[in-house]
């Protein structure tokens, strides 16, 4: 007979407080291993649900000075382009390592026009990819075909424009065909045209204002698209939307931190009870501990025990609550996750750290009632000696 | 000088005080202290006996008189407040406290009134228990345990629980423990205390043989009846070493009388 039989038969003995320690363990691992989980599936839903907001990456001219540009418009009218972006290096986009992470590119071309005496911004744009990019846009009318135009709300209230108008631009009678209800962004001061159609009314053939692209970043990194692109095509500026890349990681970090701060929270918790169950079991086995140390087992031995007992629980309490932590996980699924969107996957990673926090804290708590085992006194636990 | 039984010199007695063979246990003005400074009790005062290899000393005396606390010194679980307890020429309380552990388990076997079997072990795996810390084989660790089960008798009983046998098998099975590891010397507390008067007779019948076959014997018992199958009876009052008392007749002659020390 060796130590471990002794562990396991003494365990199998004192099943209800075996039992009570795993579970003490095993909430916490369950909630570590569960909560971790979800929020891997949750940050892989929002991820695809935040792909849905548009452009991520914004191509623009190259500049030699400062520029007040946002989103694309001219804020105080001295940027001044140096390298013009044109039609024609669109193509380099596709040459990127991540091309395939590219999920829409939209090409614009600003200009102004005069509308009914008024100087009117113009944004030559590709409707089917506006349908990509812009997918919160609600369109009283449709899109318009060639020869129509889009009018944000601010633009049509300004220019007094309804749908059906017709108008007159650069000698082209455009009709309305559609009038942007608010946004909240540029697009309500401007008008939107095709950009073929906008080439020609500007005099601009082949040329762009700049290039929206919307990537699919789950899993792909958007700052190594930037990088990518603006290798790719030298003329060009390339920035990251970041307000968009950072509030989404930010979220989900946040999201990543409450879900491992409370997972080790209740861990800890958990490796509480095991110390006062532990502490509790060992006071009541001072006659046992105390004929250990009389028929000859050292200090270490006594430890050894002791420690191999709560290696042996919380390995227990580890699986367990990892089991747990993955069903709970999977039943809570549908409550959190809206439709199809969500998945369970294991991350051999949590799973290792689940049961390596389980072992830790096991033993941490296992500590203090072994050395206080190893501490007592053979003739007193025994006292008939 | 150099080391005896694989102990250090330093643990090592001065010497034997005369020119007989070297005793198998020496105490050497064994005094105990308990409690707070202010309020000391003093259960041994400067004890000092000798016994030889091969006895069986039965110490008695009345409750509170220092017998479990002299036996608990001998077993080296106990530290005295002064004097010295040599086993074998070893000073055992010179030791550190893995070497004594190791010492207990080497040259010790102990003997308890309520057994102490853990209820969780099967009868042959409580006699294994001791064996559980040392370098063996199991089927080595196996054989020993059953050998010292035959020894006393319940080797047929070794896969019963604690629980499933009397309070004798129990009592036998408790001395199968004490003796797997071959001791030198066994310490024993009231063995008989909770046996009736066949399974006592039996126990004591077990520990006079043993005592013949070599190994000291000490017991601690309350029972005059028990006393008579020892050699040699301490008598303890106060604390003190009050009588040393040489039983010349064997138990089974049951001729009475005890010749004084």
């Amino acid at each position: 007979m060796g130590l471990w039989l002794m562990v396991m038969r003494s365990l199998s003995r004192r099943k209800a407080k075996a039992v009570f320690i795993i579970l003490g363990l095993t909430v916490g691992v369950a909630a570590m291993a569960g909560l971790s989980v979800l929020s891997d599936a949750l940050t892989t839903q929002v991820n695809q649900q935040l792909e849905k907001y548009g452009a991520n990456i914004l191509i623009t001219p190259k500049s030699k000075g400062l520029s007040l540009v946002y989103e694309g418009m001219n804020l105080g009218g001295f940027s001044y382009e140096t390298a013009p972006l044109y039609e024609k290096d669109l193509g380099s986009l596709k040459t990127i390592k991540n091309s395939g992470n590219i999920a829409a590119v939209g090409p614009m071309l600003l200009g102004t026009v005069r509308v009914k005496d008024t100087d009117a911004p113009l944004a030559g744009v590709d409707f089917i990819a506006m349908d990509y990019l812009r997918p919160w846009w609600q369109v009283t009318g449709r899109l318009p075909a060639r020869g129509e135009v889009l009018a944000g709300d601010q633009a049509a209230r300004v220019l007094d424009l309804k749908l059906g108008d017709r108008m007159d631009l650069g000698g082209q009678t455009l009709t309305v065909a559609g009038v942007l209800a608010p946004t909240g962004s540029p697009d309500d001061q401007l008008l939107f045209a095709d950009r073929p159609m906008v080439e020609t009314l500007l005099n601009q053939p082949g040329r762009l204002s700049m290039v929206e692209v919307a990537a699919l970043c789950h899993g792909c990194p958007v700052e190594e698209m930037v990088a990518q692109i603006e290798a790719a095509w030298p003329g060009a500026s390339v920035m990251a939307i970041q307000s968009v890349v950072k509030g989404r990681m930010h979220a989900l970090s946040l999201f990543k931190r409450f879900s491992w701060g409370a997972g080790v929270l209740v861990t800890v918790v958990g490796g509480l009870v095991v110390l006062v169950t532990m502490m509790a079991s060992v006071r009541e086995r001072s006659r046992e501990i105390g004929l250990w140390r009389a028929i000859g087992f050292r200090r270490s031995h006594v430890v050894r025990l002791v420690l191999m007992e709560s290696l042996v629980l919380s390995l227990a309490a580890g699986l367990l609550g990892l089991g747990l932590g993955l069903g709970g996980a999977w039943l809570l699924m549908p409550l959190l996750v809206d439709g199809h969107g969500g998945h369970l996957t294991l991350n051999p990673g949590v799973a290792l750290f689940s049961l390596a926090l389980s072992l830790v804290m096991g033993q941490l708590a296992g500590i203090h009632p072994a050395l206080a085992a190893a501490r007592m006194d053979p003739s007193e636990a025994l006292r008939s000696l | 000088m150099t080391s005896l039984n694989g102990f250090p010199p330093e643990t090592l007695g001065t010497g034997k005080p005369d020119s007989r063979e070297p005793p198998m246990i020496e105490a050497q003005g064994l005094s105990k202290e308990y409690g707070r400074p202010e309020a000391r009790v003093q259960a041994l005062k400067n004890v000092d006996f000798r016994l030889e290899p091969g006895e069986f000393a039965a110490i008695m005396g009345p409750s509170g008189s220092g017998k479990s606390t002299l036996l608990s010194l001998l077993g080296a679980l106990s530290a005295p407040s002064a004097g010295r307890v040599l086993i074998d020429g070893v000073d055992v309380y010179g030791l550190g406290s893995d070497t004594r552990a190791d010492f207990r388990l080497g040259r010790l076997g102990f003997v308890f009134q309520q057994f102490h079997l853990a209820p969780y072990l099967n009868l042959l795996e409580n006699v294994m228990l001791p064996l559980a810390v040392r370098k063996m084989e199991s089927k080595e660790k196996r054989a020993r345990a059953l050998d010292a089960l035959a020894r006393v008798g319940v080797d047929h009983l070794a896969n019963r629980l604690p629980d499933e046998v009397s309070g004798g098998e129990q009592e036998r099975a408790a001395m199968a423990r004490a003796l797997v590891n071959r001791p030198t010397v066994l310490l024993a507390d009231e063995p008989t205390g909770n046996l009736d008067q066949a399974n006592g007779e039996k126990v004591m019948n077990l520990l006079a043989e043993l005592a013949a076959g070599g190994m000291t014997v000490v017991m601690v018992t309350h029972s005059a009846s028990s006393a008579r199958f020892a050699g040699r009876i301490l008598h303890l009052a106060d604390g003190r070493l009050v009588a040393d008392e040489k039983t010349a007749v064997q138990p089974e002659k049951e001729q009475g009388g005890c010749q004084a020390a």
